[in-house]
């Protein structure tokens, strides 16, 4: 949303919740590449995270009128687009057992790696990780939830949020270290 | 510090949503296919009733998201001025109300209904219907009625209503412009005005789409007539309407080609092949 200028954020809100397309337009034009990101941490693969990343925008907008302004409105739609994604992963994963694996990603043979493939890389070995723990590591360290607020949000205990953090740690750890070796 | 320590701040330094994050690279027309989609979706869905999460502390503020957004954020400008663009008055938020639109009797000051047949671009278009125009119950009056309010009155009175953002009440002064000057140039204008709202604020696609329709039949070459052709594109595009879609793009190619709206009919043309 460059040009925007922040002050009319709320402007721009209060429009798009009025039924204004351009104002939503213009909200969903600068939470796009990060909604993305977020659905691909969560999801497994890249078939779907532009469906879902879709269905996060479209509740993302439905659910604008309850956005108060107390917290950034990038803070609030991540919330509620990774609470979309994570549903949308559950309802996915008997798809995704019956499709099989997505075909390997080519890369140019002594191609420098970036932050890009790197953090492509990072994705893939969150995919190996149970549910349970990627979610918990995504809301921790992707979207900055402290312990209390993952647990809360997983609607588990405080310990089990705390162990859950531990053991996807330990597990992506290792699969990173596999990989480099 | 400790070897898995340094392991896990790599990771931890890669795991965040700002710069190039892991989903796959989108080009700015896929980017914008996406949010299309995701507009219509929310268009055609009512507001959810459920609470939202609770806000969380604030992380990153907009404007840094603004920033980090980078091309993305480019095409707000782009579809803003492209609104401006199509439509010179349409209210873009945050900002001061728009100028008029142009007055039809500044394009044609003096035409009279006198129109031939309509001619309508698609075939298939659905039979154009009256407006309901809201009437309001008033007492009768002891005093002879006023004059009825002027076609271009009404208009004038409709763009102001729309700059305050009071879509209901500009599309009926519109509805009601068009009424007092039935298949005229005001009509054009008042109809494709009405259609717009209705397609962008009153999430009224098929309503909107019989406006832009009764514009044309009013005047097929009048000044609005490329704006209420890709405005039936729109509109069908919104429904779900994908071979009504396709005539209206290909009627806008027909009438308006080798401009920017042609360029964009082919475009979606294509997407839909």
């Amino acid at each position: 949303m460059t040009g925007l200028p922040a002050r009319s954020l709320e402007t721009y809100v209060r429009a798009a919740v009025d039924g204004d397309r351009a104002a939503a337009q213009a909200i969903l034009e600068g939470l796009l590449p990060r909604i993305r990101n977020l659905v691909r941490f969560l999801l497994r693969g890249d078939r779907d995270v532009d469906d879902v990343s879709q269905m996060a925008c479209i509740e993302v907008l439905r659910s604008l009128h309850t956005w108060r302004g107390d917290a950034s409105l990038q803070s609030w739609a991540l919330r509620v687009a990774a609470r979309t994604a994570r549903r949308q992963a559950k309802k996915r994963r008997k798809e995704e057992a019956r499709r099989g694996s997505e075909p390997p990603e080519l890369h140019a043979v002594g191609a420098s790696p970036d932050r890009y493939l790197e953090s492509r890389r990072l994705a893939r070995l969150l995919d190996e990780l149970p549910d349970p723990q990627r979610d918990a590591l995504v809301l921790h360290h992707v979207m900055g939830m402290s312990v209390p607020e993952v647990a809360a949000e997983l609607d588990v205990p405080f310990e089990t949020a705390r162990s859950r953090l531990r053991l996807g740690m330990r597990k992506l750890r290792e699969l990173h270290q596999r990989g480099t070796r | 510090m400790s070897a898995d320590d340094r392991i896990d701040e790599e990771l931890e330094a890669l795991l965040r949503l700002d710069g190039p994050g892991p989903a796959r690279r989108m080009g700015a027309s896929a980017a914008a296919s996406l949010i299309d989609g995701a507009l219509d979706g929310w268009e055609a869905a009512p507001p959810l009733e459920a609470p939202a999460p609770t806000p969380a502390p604030a992380t990153v503020p907009w404007a840094k998201v603004a920033l980090v957004a980078g091309g993305v954020g480019a095409l707000v400008g782009a579809a803003v001025v492209a609104l401006v663009l199509l439509w010179p008055d349409a209210p873009t938020p945050g900002d001061a109300p728009p100028p008029e639109p142009p007055a039809p009797t500044a394009a044609e000051p003096t035409l009279a209904p006198t129109v031939d047949a309509p001619a309508v671009d698609d075939p298939e278009a659905e039979a154009i219907e009256e407006p309901s125009v809201e009437t309001r119950s008033e007492p009768t009056p002891a005093r002879p009625a006023p004059r009825p309010a002027r076609a271009e009155d009404l208009i004038a009175r409709g763009n102001r209503l729309r700059g305050e953002r009071r879509w209901a009440d500009a599309e009926r002064s519109y509805l009601a412009a068009s009424q007092a000057r039935p298949r005229s140039a005001v009509s054009h204008v008042a109809d494709v005005a009405a259609a717009g709202i209705r397609l962008d604020h009153r999430r009224d696609p098929a309503g909107a789409a019989r406006l832009f329709r009764r514009a044309l039949a009013a005047r097929p070459s009048g000044p609005l007539a490329l704006e209420a052709r890709e405005g039936v594109a729109r509109a069908e595009r919104r429904r779900g309407r994908r071979a009504a879609e396709r005539r209206a793009l290909e009627a806008v190619i027909a009438h308006h080609g080798g401009t920017g709206a042609a360029e964009r009919a082919r475009t979606r043309l294509a997407e839909l092949e």
